[in-house]
């Protein structure tokens, strides 16, 4: 049996010094448990405050849109690549596909997917018998 | 009105019925909400505003916006529509 969870902490996670891996309720406090889980894994791995942020704020978005959006558990995971980036996705079981809609500031809805493009690199969607993934590239820039 | 700390899904609603709550109890007055000590937000906070705007028009503006906050009203494009010009 898995130790109570405090209210600040994933389902699970499974975190290398590279990779991480986090599950995540459908719990309007997730999308804040993952911007801690994140944050927490990038501080061990010595990135940068300012990278830090991005990756939060991108995670942050992609869990909500899960949320908002997607089907049952979510998973988040990041990886730091080699080549000065972050890599953060959230998997959920949903099969609805984000689009990202032209800005217009009195629609309800839709920021969410112009903040992740306008804070990452690149950013993209997979689906799969099941569900799908949406994942972003974040540049790790000088702090 | 001054908000602290982050601002996300999980303070939506709660953020829609404080707009509400205000305007229930001061009639016409505008509502100038501080964001400056806000150290987090994200969409759910735009959303939040657009709401709340739809009920209360151009009587709910921002005052002050910390950089975490501009950043992504910026983004959604909703900066100018809550400015409250003697706070700038």
């Amino acid at each position: 049996m898995a130790p109570d969870r405090r209210p600040t902490d994933p389902v699970r996670t499974d975190d290398s010094s590279d990779k991480a891996m986090a599950v995540l309720a459908r719990e309007t406090r997730s999308p804040s448990v993952a911007r801690s889980w994140l944050r927490g894994f990038l501080d061990d791995a010595g990135l940068p405050d300012p990278v830090q942020a991005d990756a939060a704020l991108v995670i942050s978005e992609l869990v909500t849109n899960a949320l908002r959006h997607g089907l049952g558990e979510i998973v988040a995971r990041a990886t730091i690549g080699d080549d000065g980036h972050v890599d953060v996705s959230v998997t959920d079981s949903g099969s609805e596909l984000p689009e990202l809609q032209a800005v217009d500031p009195e629609r309800i809805g839709g920021v969410g997917l112009h903040v992740v493009a306008q804070v990452s690199d690149e950013w993209g969607v997979a689906q799969f018998p099941g569900g799908k993934t949406v994942w972003a590239r974040i540049a790790i820039h000088a702090g | 009105m001054v908000v602290r700390g982050d601002l996300d899904i999980a303070d939506e609603e709660r953020l829609v019925r404080e707009i509400d709550e205000h305007f229930e109890h001061h009639g016409d007055d505008t509502l100038v909400v501080d964001l400056g000590e806000v150290d987090f937000v994200d969409s759910s906070a735009v959303r939040a505003f657009i709401r709340a705007r739809r009920s209360h028009g151009q009587q709910l503006m921002i005052g002050v916006l910390s950089d975490p906050v501009r950043r992504v009203f910026d983004i959604a494009g909703v900066t100018t529509l809550f400015s409250a010009e003697t706070a700038e």
